[in-house]
């Protein structure tokens, strides 16, 4: 029988997954946004190195919500990111590796995250 | 879940009549099920409510891993899932992720036993010993949680590496039994098995997600199988 008529079963909605596995799923998607925000990034870096003026002009961008919204959604990639990986450099030491001690560590790995990123965000706002 | 019946949702898919899988309700009474397993539950179906439901079964104890499904979102054995630890109203009983379906719940796993096949599971040693091949009580316990694998596909069926490269990434279960071998004292072509491995995708698209040591019935761990082989590689590199 061709396999035409056999379908997969591959509902990623009814999936239920896991705390590593969501913090590892988050680990990539955080990278994905911290490499879709860079060109932002840099462009208010060198609009700020430009003169001046640029720099009072960034200054006033910065303090609009809609860019610092961006400039949170940055740094909380990025805390995330740094934390996550961390965990994966842990695992390539075989630290974490058994199933009760990676839950423990996505555990702080999320929790870790959460709060720096309010910190972050009541030192933005 | 303790209740006098159960609500039941099953994939349903019959090649021959229907054109594509759809899920099927049953209220099952507890009374109709003669244990305290979802495959008691299957069976209950199978008898009182739909003699064409479908699924594979044999040991119904855990040791041939015949019954590997979705259950619930969450890959296991039927035979050893109690229905009392399942959440929710209702029992969602799917086949076994990413793999083409046979009918109902049986899967086609031809990929997943080439897999197993190319590893070569199975002791090569040259210098095979007349008597007996003796090994020591500590080399004999490095293979612990590495030889009980029953081959159900529950881990390989739950990687998000193997969903994507089925054809080319080895997946949890071949790469845990690819470490029984590599491990093991009395082979002697541990570094032939090494090479084998080689290359970005059959042991190095593991990404460590670790959902196969989340699921894994035997409660084995193939994301530390995978990181063990991987440091035995540097190790015999350096």
């Amino acid at each position: 029988m061709s396999d035409q008529k056999r379908p997969v079963y591959l509902n990623l909605l009814q999936v239920k997954l896991p705390l590593v596995a969501m913090v590892s799923i988050a680990h990539r998607m955080s990278g994905i946004l911290l490499f879709l925000l860079l060109p932002w990034a840099l462009w208010l870096f060198h609009l700020s190195l430009a003169s001046y003026d640029d720099f009072q002009h960034v200054c006033v961008l910065m303090a609009q919500p809609l860019h610092k919204f961006i400039a949170l959604l940055m740094l909380a990639s990025l805390v995330y990111h740094l934390l996550s990986g961390l965990r994966h450099m842990l695992l390539d030491f075989v630290i974490g590796e058994s199933k009760c001690v990676a839950h423990v560590c996505a555990k702080v790995v999320v929790g870790l995250s959460l709060v720096i990123i309010l910190v972050l965000g009541s030192y933005l706002w | 879940m303790n209740t006098d019946l159960y609500h039941v949702s099953v994939y349903r898919f019959n090649p021959e009549v229907d054109k594509k899988p759809y899920m099927k309700n049953y209220q099952v009474k507890a009374s109709d099920c003669k244990g305290v397993m979802v495959l008691d539950l299957l069976e209950a179906i199978k008898q009182h409510h739909d003699p064409t439901l479908s699924f594979r079964r044999s040991c119904g104890e855990g040791v041939c891993g015949s019954d590997g499904m979705n259950i619930n979102g969450k890959n296991g054995l039927a035979c050893i899932t109690p229905l009392s630890d399942l959440e929710g109203k209702v029992i969602k009983l799917r086949p076994l992720l990413s793999f083409p379906v046979v009918r109902d719940l049986i899967v086609d796993l031809s990929q997943f036993y080439k897999q197993y096949e190319s590893v070569q599971p199975y002791l090569q040693n040259d210098t095979m010993p007349a008597k007996e091949n003796v090994q020591s009580y500590e080399e004999r316990k490095v293979l612990d949680g590495l030889y009980e694998c029953i081959l159900c596909a529950c881990c390989t069926s739950s990687c998000p590496s193997s969903w994507w490269n089925m054809d080319k990434f080895l997946g949890p279960s071949a790469l845990l039994w690819a470490c029984r071998f590599i491990m093991d004292s009395r082979d002697t072509e541990t570094m032939a098995r090494l090479e084998d491995l080689q290359g970005l995708y059959r042991l190095f698209r593991c990404r460590g997600v670790g959902m196969c040591r989340d699921v894994c019935p035997k409660g084995l761990n193939p994301t530390q199988a995978i990181h063990d082989i991987r440091e035995k590689m540097l190790r015999d590199a350096v």
